[in-house]
């Protein structure tokens, strides 16, 4: 397990952290979540040992990791935020090239070269020159190269920043199979949907701090808030009032066009649609709203999260 | 070392990326000898330079020592060399104005009868501005004329007086006057005319073909080491733009270390080299002839030079912070090493006070050693290839003191 015990970091007057701690289990994936500027790269940045923290600590198999760095770069793997490989050779090139230089011999290289330009879906363009690939296959590829030393630990650096939905969407795929990998992942992010994909749990960033932390679930259940239900159609307000308050729904705002309502369980709901229909109440559209990361982002940092 | 060996024909692999570049690198030094070899006589037929154009204003007509000097540059023998055009001053001005001819020559009125009564009396000669040798010729030449006249001058000056007082006094010589004179002159003419005729002093023109050989071998030595700069700068500022990027960061994550990093991209980079110099050997002496007996210690020098040039570039890296400053250092390094090392000059050239300052420029060792083992001059060239590893050594520990330095400031 990776235990960090509240790192700080400042640059001049800056507090880039401000003492985060969290923990990270064997074979999870954890989710920095944070909108820019909150800290995630420094963090990242602190734990692959690239930057010195002014304090605090970072554990894993009970050694500091700040006081046994070669030991430590050797158990991790590193995906950056920019693409880190030579765009002039091929992606097999690549593979091999940083095998070597984790200490494999030729043959390890080839091997593991093989079967990640199969995971990465990059095999046939393995003879291609990087420089020839998409935005998409270069970050796979940069994924690739994290991992060609099977590390133990994987930080994962907004992998999928910069680039269209269907290579997005194809890298969480990829990312998916990595079970087979038995490697803790830490994945910083600022897409909502990333996080609740693919984290076991996740550390809300922002500012320097962390804000909460857990499971989606978790956090979620934190918030304390009920899911909403919003309609559009002709409403008249005692008609409306007398349906919902026999089933004890408490209306949030209500006008001739549209009404919200607060509902404890979401199996309320179709007995809701069903009533109005009987009382022949015309709906034209109906909107859940349930409570969700962004809620709780927004609750906990006033922020909006967007890309 | 299997790593530094692993990176390094990564990197040697990356280099050829551009071919056309590199070609176009390589090629330019080949096609600048090409050109000064065509001009300075290495092109077919000629003399390899076009004649020198004069215009001579000749106000003493009919004057036997102005008719003399005008001879000297119009004669048949010189029309290869000298191109004279005898006219009026009007239109000689006209053709140096126009920067048409090289230089004008003016003889003042009376400058026969003046010298002949031994009088001073001057030449003009007006050269062109925006030439630099050409003048320098057509001065050289007429101050050769003017010592003649004047050693002759001075030979009969006695004689000389004698016929010019019975002239002024048009008095008619006796004959035993006229016997004397005569004897006088003819005995110093016979002294004189055996030195024309059996000379003792000959000028050896050496063979077109020895001329032409030490002249290539200087503009294509000196001007490939001037690119083959250039392209190992070009090439390690690679070394920079990583330490800007991830890429390092992801290097020495691995078990990579920086003396291994540093080890590797060198290598690369003479071997890279070492490829180009090879091929501009073969180029050399495929279309200069430039060649020699020694292909071991050919192949020596050419990694010696390899290596003094990435070392040199890797010393402007080490110095660099980013890609613009490799450039201004880059600048700096190349054109002052490339002037005092004579890579653009000959140091033979150069400036005493600046010809001292030649052995400070690393180029001056490499350039100079090929060139001495071309022409087998192996004395030197000993002393050079030792000067060179010296120099090899001290750049070599300058380098990886700044490198390691420089890769400190980005990863830990």
């Amino acid at each position: 397990m990776l235990k960090i015990e509240n790192i700080k970091k400042s640059y001049k007057d800056i507090k880039a952290l401000k003492g985060i701690s969290f923990d990270v289990k064997k074979g999870e994936i954890f989710g920095l979540l944070g909108p820019n500027g909150a800290g995630k790269t420094t963090a990242i940045s602190i734990l692959t040992t690239l930057i010195e923290p002014d304090s605090g600590a970072a554990y894993y198999e009970d050694k500091n990791i700040f006081n046994n760095i070669s030991w430590w770069r050797k158990k991790i793997g590193v995906v950056p935020q920019e693409t880190a490989f030579y765009e002039e050779l091929t992606a097999r090139d690549n593979l091999t090239l940083w095998g070597a230089l984790y200490g494999m011999d030729s043959k390890q290289a080839s091997e593991r070269a093989s079967y990640l330009l199969n995971l990465m879906d990059l095999e046939s363009k393995e003879k291609a020159k990087v420089s020839e690939f998409s935005g998409g296959m270069k970050r796979r590829l940069n994924i690739a190269i994290g991992i060609v030393h099977r590390p133990e630990v994987l930080f994962l650096d907004e992998p999928t920043v910069g680039i269209d939905v269907q290579a997005r969407v194809n890298i969480r795929e990829i990312l998916k199979k990595f079970v087979n990998e038995e490697m803790s992942i830490i994945y910083t992010t600022h897409q909502l949907e990333e996080a609740e994909e693919l984290c076991d749990r996740i550390a809300i960033m922002d500012e320097g701090e962390i804000k909460a932390r857990g499971t989606i679930e978790e956090l979620i259940s934190q918030l304390g808030e009920e899911t909403e239900v919003e309609f559009s159609g002709e409403f008249a307000e005692d008609a409306i009032r007398n349906i919902l308050n026999n089933i004890g729904v408490k209306i949030l705002n209500f006008s001739k066009e549209t009404i919200l309502i607060d509902v404890e369980k979401e199996d309320i709901i179709p007995e809701v649609v069903e009533l109005f229909m009987k009382n022949n109440v015309i709906i034209n559209t109906m909107d859940i709203k349930r409570p969700n990361l962004e809620t709780l982002f927004l609750k906990l940092t006033g922020k909006e999260l967007r890309e | 070392m299997r790593k530094i060996l692993k990176l390094a024909v990564s990197d040697y692999k990356r280099r050829w990326n551009k071919p056309i570049l590199i070609l176009l690198y390589v090629f330019t030094p080949v096609i600048i000898t090409l050109i000064m070899w065509m001009a300075f006589g290495g092109g077919s037929g000629g003399s390899g330079f076009a004649p020198l154009k004069l215009a001579i204003v000749n106000n003493d007509k009919g004057g036997v020592i102005s008719d003399f000097f005008v001879n000297a540059f119009s004669n048949e023998n010189a029309k290869d060399k000298i191109k004279a055009f005898v006219v009026k001053e009007p239109e000689a001005m006209k053709l140096i104005n126009g920067r048409k001819v090289s230089g004008v020559m003016i003889i003042p009125k009376n400058f026969s009868k003046n010298i002949l009564e031994m009088r001073k009396t001057e030449i003009k000669l007006i050269k062109n501005p925006t030439e630099m040798i050409y003048p320098m010729i057509a001065e050289t030449g007429l101050n050769i004329i003017k010592d003649g006249t004047n050693y002759l001058l001075t030979i009969f000056k006695d004689e000389i007086t004698i016929i010019r007082t019975a002239i002024e006094k048009k008095e008619k010589m006796d004959n035993m006057t006229f016997t004397t004179l005569y004897d006088k002159i003819g005995d110093k003419i016979k002294k004189i005319i055996p030195l024309f005729e059996e000379q003792k002093i000959e000028i050896k023109d050496v063979k077109e073909e020895e001329k032409k050989i030490p002249m290539a071998v200087f503009y294509f030595t000196g001007m490939a080491f001037f690119f083959l700069f250039f392209i190992s700068n070009a090439v390690l500022n690679d070394m920079v733009k990583e330490r800007n990027g991830f890429i390092i960061k992801r290097l020495f994550l691995s078990e990579l270390k920086k003396s291994e990093y540093y080890f590797a991209r060198i290598l690369s980079v003479v071997l890279f080299m070492f490829t180009i110099e090879f091929v501009l050997a073969i180029t050399g002496r495929l279309l200069f002839h430039i060649t020699t007996d020694s292909i071991f210690w050919l192949l020596i020098t050419l990694f010696l030079s390899a290596i003094i040039l990435s070392l040199l570039s890797a010393v402007i890296m080490g110095l660099s912070n980013n890609e613009r400053q490799v450039h201004n250092i880059g600048m700096i390094f190349v054109f002052l090493f490339a002037m005092l090392g004579g890579s653009l000059i000959p140091v033979s050239v150069l400036p005493a006070s600046i010809r001292k300052f030649s052995v400070v420029s690393p180029l001056y060792y490499i350039t100079e050693s090929v060139i001495s083992l071309v022409l087998q001059r192996m004395d030197k060239f000993y002393h050079l290839i030792i000067s060179t590893s010296f120099i090899a050594i001290g750049l070599f520990i300058l380098s990886y003191l700044l490198n390691i330095r420089a890769l400190k400031k980005v990863v830990k």
